[in-house]
């Protein structure tokens, strides 16, 4: 089925198909590309770090080599992960996030491992209540995942730096202080840049951009 | 190859068979009333769902041989012998049922269409048409004593994981002992309870180190899944020879107590058939579940809690095991109200409730994951919607995967889990709950 929009999926250029239920089938179409949009999709946008990749490429070595999905807990074992530092790093999940992205297709995990895992699969979407703008409403709900979903918006993925997050991090210690925002003068000159490398980090300008995603309220 | 003599001689067997499938086999009035509380039947109203016409695939050929009536009157006494055609659609009609036991509770004549559902099964087992997913499932667990396949090994691997997690959590060592003769309770959990889903067993590691058992307590590097296939598949000879070892085990370790984690069938078949049944003559333990032993525990107040780590809205979600064949309602709640702010029943629930429509071992057959998500777990998950709830607590691992793969199917975010997870992520060891490190 060629056509068929559900069972193909696109990245970079190349088309890659799916089994019904969205996993890659077969699994022999994998590589690097398709590993980084299929993360994006599954919740991780600040791209694929080497601890992501060391599970991944982990995951192809037992499944290629050895034809086999090990156990979470054998992965967690093997990699020296935490649970909870798996999960913060795949948010769907282990089989539907880790497996998913590493190219192994459903009937191969439903078939190697009786039991999936299912606790952390809702983390994946938390709700941010939003104003008809697209500010936040409540400026105590913010989080990381909001900030880069702003951030998807402007065409800055995975890509967010130490100096984006110290600049969401000072306009959000500065709000909860003085209940208003610095101007942006004070703020480049806090952090030692100029206004055009303001511009290069937040595209979507200070107030309409930074600030949202520091999830501040708009000050126009 | 016609079927026809074993299928027959089989039904047939019925006859000299226990009184109760005897009395199954006479009586049935075609009410309907069986139909209005499947779970199958509420999915899809299609006639091959209905639990009463399910039973009369076998009833009719047991009227037509084994009865007067039958043999004269024919199919004007609902008697009809044995038709090859459809002989080759039994495996799909006796594995739609998920043998939740729901109709026998409302019966009139208190049939219980399991039973017949199981015969089916079996039948279908000697012929060896038992489906190739199931049948997998049956032998890896015969050869390796888990259903998951698992090595001594890697279950070494993974309660060395746990203990450090723990350490991370607490700040202190809390121990899970493997293969300690002479301790009093043996912990037999489902082996995704420790393998993938290991909340469960750290809750039970914590109450134990809390009441100062932590030396107390053990569980078998070799034998570490209560999980019976046997039991789903019809075939009596390997439930027993999955069972067995589990009893040798106990008798080797000397513990007082067999001591059943979050598994539905499990405790099932070790306190209701094992147990009751009398299988391997007397037992120098008792047969106990975790979740009475641990609700003993907090009514006596010897347990407490931060409920603030669970501030999202719970409810639960009664395996049929639990709640039809054994009685256990009660306890799981007790547990969830102690360790959740915002606990919600679904209507109904106890022993009226509806199955996940995974039961029966249908929740590890990923050939028929469409019918399980369309048609059998449909109502469990207007159930679980209409409580608003974000986390479902489900004690039974096939509940859980079917629960799952439910919340994926209809794209709810709701996060499923067993009983003693909440009570992990919230009890209270020398004051202090578990620290959790966030990552992000």
């Amino acid at each position: 089925m060629p056509n068929d929009p559900l069972n193909q999926i696109r990245f970079d250029g190349q088309t890659y198909a799916l089994d019904t239920h969205g996993y890659l089938d077969p699994p022999d179409q994998w590589d690097k590309a398709f590993a980084r949009g299929m993360a994006k999709n599954l919740g991780i946008l600040d791209g694929l770090s080497d601890k992501h990749w060391q599970l991944i490429d982990y995951l192809r070595k037992k499944f290629v080599e050895e034809n086999t999905v090990p156990f979470v807990i054998t992965a967690c074992v093997d990699n020296k992960l935490k649970l909870s530092h798996l999960r913060s790093l795949f948010p769907t999940g282990y089989h539907r996030g880790a497996c998913r992205i590493a190219g192994i297709n459903y009937a191969f995990i439903a078939q190697t491992n009786i039991l999936l895992t299912y606790e952390s699969y809702t983390t994946s979407r938390t709700k941010h209540h939003c104003t008809e703008t697209g500010f936040l409403d409540n400026f105590e709900h913010w989080d990381k995942q909001f900030a880069r979903l702003v951030m998807q918006e402007y065409g800055i993925e995975g890509t967010m730096s130490e100096m984006h997050w110290a600049i969401l991090a000072y306009l959000r210690d500065y709000y909860r202080i003085t209940r208003t925002i610095p101007t942006v003068f004070e703020m480049c000159k806090v952090h030692g840049i100029d206004i055009e490398e303001l511009k290069r980090l937040f595209p979507g300008g200070y107030r309409r951009c930074a600030c949202r995603a520091a999830g501040l309220p708009f000050f126009g | 190859m016609s079927n026809e003599t074993d299928v027959v001689k089989e039904i047939s067997a019925i006859k000299k068979g226990p009184k109760v499938l005897k009395l199954y086999m006479d009586m049935c009035a075609k009410c309907g009333t069986c139909a209005t509380v499947c779970p199958v039947y509420y999915g899809d109203d299609d006639a091959k769902y209905n639990p009463a016409n399910r039973s009369d695939l076998i009833r009719k050929i047991y009227k037509k041989h084994n009865t007067a009536t039958g043999k004269v009157l024919g199919s004007l006494a609902g008697a009809e012998d044995y038709n090859e055609e459809e002989f080759k659609e039994w495996e799909e009609h006796f594995y739609s049922c998920t043998g939740c036991r729901r109709c026998a509770a409302y019966c009139p004549f208190g049939i219980d269409n399991s039973v017949i559902t199981r015969k089916g099964r079996a039948i279908l087992d000697k012929l060896g048409m038992t489906p190739e997913t199931m049948q997998n499932v049956v032998q890896i667990s015969l050869d390796t004593g888990n259903t998951d396949g698992a090595s001594p090994t890697a279950l070494k691997a993974a309660v060395e994981f746990l203990e450090e997690e723990m350490h991370d959590e607490h700040g202190i060592d809390i121990k899970i002992p493997l293969d300690k003769e002479g301790v009093d309770y043996f912990y037999v959990p489902p082996s995704g309870d420790v393998l993938v889903n290991p909340e469960a067993t750290t809750g039970i590691a914590k109450v134990f180190h809390v009441m100062g058992l932590a030396d107390n307590w053990t569980m078998s590097s070799t034998l570490f899944d209560g999980a019976n296939y046997g039991l789903f598949t019809g075939n009596d000879g390997h439930m027993k020879a999955d069972n067995k070892p589990y009893v040798e085990e106990a008798k080797r370790l000397g513990v007082k107590y067999m001591f059943m984690g979050e598994c539905g069938h499990a405790y099932r078949i070790m306190k209701m058939m094992m147990e009751a049944g009398g299988w391997w003559g007397d037992l120098p333990f008792k047969v106990i579940n975790c979740m009475q032993w641990t609700t003993e525990l907090i009514k006596k107040g010897k347990l407490q809690f931060d409920k603030s780590k669970n501030p999202l809205p719970v409810t639960y979600h009664d395996p049929c095991n639990f709640a039809k064949s054994c009685e256990i309602v009660e306890e799981p709640r007790v547990i969830l109200q102690a360790t959740c702010q915002d606990y919600r029943d679904m209507y109904p629930h106890g022993a009226d409730n509806w199955c996940c429509g995974g039961g029966g071992g249908l929740s590890a057959m990923d050939d028929i994951r469409d019918f399980r998500m369309e048609v059998s777990g449909k109502k469990k998950m207007d159930q679980i919607r209409a409580t608003g709830a974000r986390y479902v607590a489900a004690a039974c691992s096939n509940c859980k995967r079917q629960l799952g793969q439910l919340m994926e199917h209809y794209k709810e975010d709701i996060a499923v889990g067993g009983v003693h997870d909440m009570l992990s992520r919230s009890i209270l060891i020398n004051g202090k709950a578990a620290e959790r490190v966030d990552y992000d």
